[in-house]
């Protein structure tokens, strides 16, 4: 049986694929990967604020279609 | 967007159990499971929900699991404690190459015991409080290992706040390590603090002990036992001195152990068991060990004849062997009378890499984003998708 891509894989390959993530890492983020977690960190929050207005505006929008639905059908709204 | 790692995450398709007590039958239920696995060298889950058992239970399923075979590769374990992790169930979760903790798991650390001893001759008691302390030593060693990557990661990722550190604390003077414990005590509990305080003092013992004798010895020209025979001579006649100072009047067995422990820590980093995890870690996180200066020259001896090896052991380990003591201390103390531990805890002392549903960093996530430039996390591009609110309607008409 064709072995699978991962049994390719030992424990030094993935120091190889850690080591070269980190040089990455380094390359794109002058302060290494405490700067990367915290651009990462701060993208969260944003990520999170921006969801939440989402869902604000969403709730927004549901309320003025039902307004209109119920306006429509004689609802009293 | 997160692309999965299968190196970093559970896998139940390949998993193992380990839930109960640690017996032989446990043994028996688990070996032909795990041997059916090794053979696709693919990562094995192993799920932890135990309090431990026999220790000899754990050698063998320990061997089963990460000793390499004469045709197999060593198989990537994951261990995820899900509930209880305590004694040798959680040197089990701490030995994973990648280990998780669930946000309610109970982990609890300490030495080897023997729980089947009934009538004993003073013979045999001292044989076993000495098989107990030599167990407990190889124990320590064989976790530092493991736990030693991962405080790594931590030094790494906190390593940029270490010069703020030094101005809060207005000590110029203060290690990297103990700029390091300082950022870890945030997350420790008061146990946690404990258990590294404990660490951090014995640290600078052998810290100062290999500046003291490893020179000493290095200057002998010996090498190999008649090496290590200099650097045990140089240990006993610290501890001499050191006793003498305050003013005991014979070695006792206390400083009997002192000098073993002192003497085996100091052969696992500077002559021989522990070379290649000095190697892997100055490798991976050059940036963060060496300044700018340093890296090019470790570059080019990298890049250089492979006979020098010795030559960038030697520059490596200038750098990364005071952080492998301070690992090693830790796992001293953890395998020393009773730790229980909080996920927290666990993760920042290095024992395992991952708490589910925190916030923490993780290797995984370091590994697992899209393009270490542009942090994964979408920002709400769906925000612009949504469609305008309908025209506002006249709903009094």
């Amino acid at each position: 049986m064709e072995t699978p891509e991962l049994t390719t894989q030992n424990q030094g390959d993935v120091n190889d694929q850690i080591a070269a993530r980190f040089e990455l890492i380094h390359k794109a983020f002058k302060g290494g990967l405490g700067e990367f977690f915290e651009r990462l960190h701060n993208d969260r929050r944003e990520f999170e604020v921006a969801t939440t207005r989402d869902e604000g505006v969403i709730y927004r929008h549901l309320c003025e279609a039902a307004k209109c639905r119920d306006s429509s059908d004689g609802v009293n709204s | 967007v997160l692309i999965p790692n299968p190196n970093f995450r559970p896998d139940l398709g390949r998993s193992i159990q380990f839930f109960g007590e640690v017996t032989d039958r446990l043994v028996n239920e688990l070996a032909p499971k795990i041997l059916q696995y090794r053979v696709a060298h693919a990562p094995i889950t192993v799920f932890i929900n135990s309090v431990g058992g026999d220790p000899a239970a754990m050698d063998y399923i320990y061997d089963l699991l990460v000793v390499k075979g004469p045709v197999e590769k060593r198989p990537r374990i994951i261990t995820v404690a899900i509930g209880d992790a305590k004694s040798a169930a959680a040197n089990l979760l701490a030995i994973g190459d990648y280990a998780i903790a669930y946000p309610n798991a109970s982990i609890h650390f300490h030495g080897v015991r023997y729980s089947k001893l009934e009538e004993v001759t003073s013979e045999f008691a001292s044989f076993i409080a000495t098989q107990l302390e030599s167990k407990n030593r190889e124990m320590a060693s064989r976790l530092a290992e493991a736990g030693t990557a991962r405080l790594a990661f931590h030094f790494a990722r906190l390593k940029g706040n270490f010069s703020k550190v030094r101005v809060a604390l207005k000590d110029e003077k203060l290690s990297d390590i103990e700029c390091l414990t300082f950022c870890l005590k945030e997350l420790l509990s008061s146990n946690g603090i404990r258990i590294i305080t404990k660490a951090v003092h014995r640290w600078k013992r052998i810290q100062s002990l290999s500046k003291e004798i490893m020179p000493k010895a290095a200057a002998s020209k010996k090498i190999g036992v008649e090496f290590g025979g200099k650097v045990l001579q140089h240990i006993i006649n610290h501890e001499v001195k050191e006793r003498k100072r305050n003013s005991a009047n014979q070695l006792d067995e206390d400083a009997v152990f002192q000098i073993m422990s002192d003497f085996l820590l100091l052969r696992d980093y500077d002559m021989g068991k522990h070379v290649d995890a000095v190697f892997t870690l100055g490798y991976r996180f050059k940036q963060e060990f060496f300044a700018q200066e340093q890296i090019v020259h470790l570059d080019k001896l990298l890049a250089g004849d492979t006979t020098e090896q010795d030559v960038v052991f030697e520059f490596m380990a200038r750098a990364v062997k005071p952080f492998c003591y301070f690992a090693s201390c830790i796992w001293q103390v953890l395998l020393e009378s009773e730790n229980p531990l909080s996920p927290m805890d666990a993760y920042a002392l290095g024992v395992v890499d991952e708490v589910y549903d925190s916030e923490f960093p993780s290797l995984r996530v370091a590994m697992e984003s899209e393009a270490p430039n542009q942090p994964n996390l979408p920002i709400a591009t769906h925000v612009a998708n949504i469609p305008p609110p309908p025209p506002p309607k006249n709903i009094s008409k």
